[in-house]
């Protein structure tokens, strides 16, 4: 803790040593957070690239007192490879799926509808269990393949599909799936 | 809306949710793998004499340490190494654990070869986990932050040291002191992966870690229940007819008049009848002076002593009979003081020897008080608590046996002047079938503090021989 601390100060001082080592020290989390995004190497060493890039241009923004700089930096790792994800998608022709659900021309009725669901989200994400719920933010958030979650958790293949079945069952239940049509 | 479209919706809302609001860390891929390795290492390296723990927490960790390799068997050379060895110490802890509910503990050597097999793979589990962590920081292209892993060879190198060199009581303390840093080094090592650890990809598994660990644990305690189940009874050796006995007729009527029961006179051959030909005095104790009431109901006890004044002998003999059948046939065992005030430095004891007969089938048969497996009896000198000589039995009752008897026969040369002295004799009677770690009867009697039930029941026969002196 007090390294990583001494290497903030450097890093917000504007010292390039400093973030050479910073950018040493995590690239490894980033790489991991952005992989499930990226699945092409190149696309991924770039989003790398531009993370750290992000991270030098903003580092003065970082406030510790509003959450750790682990989390800040996930954050930033985790929507640039989304929005590098994204692009490419349409670089490819297709709609990224953002496009398909949401539309700017969105009437204030399906505006306030997708506000109450996304409240009855958070209400039911709360119910879950501890477990539970990290099995959601792996595959939902972080975008982590089964066999990445199975690997890492210890679990078979077929469990963790399992769990995330009855996940996903029990949030259409106390959700109402249909009410969002 | 259909499952594919909820899930997808899923996706899609995800990314306006915040992990932390919900208290949901980030993920670690190395965080469960290293947990199970250092509490594997820890709960192995340990030794906890009480209540069974000394044997139930190496094996859990043993079962942790396996799942924590295998997690990681992919990551580099020495967690593949590793994992051979964490596969090497289940099954070196299930064998040992089997083999402790079998005769084998009265093995010593084999015992101690396992224990020294298993901590020497310890040590070098302990140095994986050291040489895999540079291995993971390597990959992650950082600078090495093994330091913690590294004092965990030496302390344990230390540990394994003073087993192997046993040193004075007042090194207790260092050694305690070493023990605390082993496990605080382990807790250092499970949080010294930090950022390196998301260079970790641990390998995939077809079988939970839940299910592995269950499979293992079951499969030990089916070897162990196994091991136990074959050792309820122990064979006997040299099982022969009973031989009639038609001579040395007039020297038994004689040794009636002396006073010798004459049920019991009959049980013996004419061979041990005939070594009492210059007897002069015969004394009985029957059914139990020490113990009325008897603990082992069906069982009588009876001890004849013959005196020979003329040379200064004694021949004793404790004879046992279960007039009612026995419920439970599993062990038996004697044991046996002939002198408990250990005059023996004066007086030459015999290594005793024992008959078991028995009917089956309109059958008489008779074998030597013994097991294949347990030594044959003889004479042996505890030291503590006291100085005593003493001489233990163990043995079976058949299986399908009726009117089950039997003696012991020991003797006493060298008593020259009058004196009076206690003989001790305890017949151990095996009541529950759990039996863990495996003993004679005899030891776990006189080592009660070891085993936390007690599945024999005694009786116990304390007599006072008078002897009257030479030619009185």
């Amino acid at each position: 803790m007090k390294h990583s601390n001494a290497l903030l100060t450097a890093v917000k001082s504007g010292s390039s040593q400093a973030m050479g080592s910073f950018q040493a020290a995590y690239t490894p989390l980033v790489r991991y957070v952005v992989s499930p995004f990226l699945p092409d190497l190149r696309d991924r060493e770039e989003c790398i690239s531009d993370v750290f890039l992000l991270v030098w241009q903003h580092i003065s923004r970082f406030d510790p007192a509003k959450g750790s700089l682990t989390t800040w930096l996930t954050t930033i790792a985790r929507n640039t490879a989304l929005n590098r994800s994204r692009a490419e998608l349409r670089h490819q022709g297709h709609a990224p799926l953002e496009d398909w659900m949401e539309s700017p021309q969105d009437t204030p009725e399906v505006a306030l509808v997708r506000k109450e669901w996304r409240q009855a989200l958070q209400e039911a994400l709360e119910d879950l269990s501890v477990p539970e719920r990290d099995l959601f933010f792996r595959k939902y958030y972080y975008l982590q393949s089964t066999g990445q979650i199975s690997r890492e958790t210890g679990q078979s293949l077929r469990a963790i599909e399992g769990k995330l079945y009855r996940i996903r069952k029990r949030l259409q239940r106390q959700l109402g799936g249909d009410r969002y049509e | 809306m259909n499952e594919r479209d909820f899930e997808q919706l899923l996706y899609q809302e995800a990314n306006h949710l915040s992990p932390e609001e919900f208290s949901s860390p980030l993920p670690t891929p190395w965080h469960s793998a290293l947990k199970q390795l250092c509490w594997g290492l820890a709960l192995t390296s340990i030794t906890l004499n009480f209540l069974y723990l000394d044997c139930l927490l190496p094996t859990l960790g043993g079962v942790l340490l396996w799942l924590g390799m295998r997690s990681l068997r992919q990551q580099n050379t020495c967690f593949r190494l590793g994992y051979g060895l964490s596969w090497l110490m289940c099954l070196l802890r299930m064998v040992n654990l089997t083999l402790l509910a079998t005769p084998a503990t009265q093995n010593g050597s084999l015992l101690l070869g396992l224990g020294s097999c298993g901590s020497l793979v310890n040590w070098l589990l302990y140095l994986c986990l050291w040489l895999g962590l540079r291995g993971v920081f390597h990959q992650a292209h950082l600078p090495p932050k093994t330091r913690s892993a590294g004092w965990l060879v030496v302390c344990y190198t230390f540990l394994l040291g003073v087993a192997v060199f046993p040193l004075s009581t007042l090194l207790l303390l260092p050694i305690l002191v070493v023990w605390v840093l082993l496990i605080v080094g382990l807790s250092r090592t499970h949080r010294s992966l930090d950022q390196a650890g998301y260079a970790v990809h641990p390998a995939p598994v077809r079988v939970s870690n839940r299910w592995a660990m269950v499979a293992w644990l079951g499969l030990t305690a089916l070897a162990v229940g196994a091991g136990m189940a074959l050792s309820l009874r122990l064979p006997m050796e040299m099982v022969e007819p009973l031989e009639t006995n038609t001579q040395q007729s007039q020297l038994r009527t004689h040794l009636e008049d002396l006073g010798f029961p004459a049920n019991l006179l009959q049980q013996l051959p004419d061979s041990q009848v005939a070594q009492l030909e210059e007897a002069t005095h015969i004394q009985v104790d029957r059914g139990g002076n020490f113990s009325p009431d008897a603990d082992v109901s069906g069982l009588s006890m009876d001890v004849v002593s013959v005196l020979f004044a003329h040379t200064g002998d004694i021949q004793m003999y404790a004879f046992f009979q279960w007039k009612t059948p026995p419920e439970h046939r599993m062990l038996e065992g004697i044991h046996l003081i002939p002198n408990v005030q250990d005059l023996a430095l004066s007086v030459q004891l015999d290594q005793p020897e024992g008959v078991l007969q028995w009917e089956e089938d309109g059958q008489s048969f008779q074998a030597p008080l013994g097991t294949l497996f347990t030594s044959p009896p003889e004479i042996l000198l505890a030291t503590s608590p006291q100085w005593y000589h003493y001489a233990d039995i163990t043995f079976s009752l058949p299986k399908e046996g009726e009117n089950i008897r039997g003696y012991i026969t020991w003797g006493l040369h060298g008593f020259f002047t009058m004196t009076n002295f206690n003989a001790q004799v305890t017949y151990l009677h095996q009541e529950s079938p759990f039996l863990y770690p495996w003993d004679t009867p005899c030891n776990v009697y006189r080592n009660q503090s070891h085993h936390y039930c007690a599945p024999f029941e005694q009786y116990d026969n304390l007599l006072l021989v008078q002897y009257p002196g030479p030619d009185s």
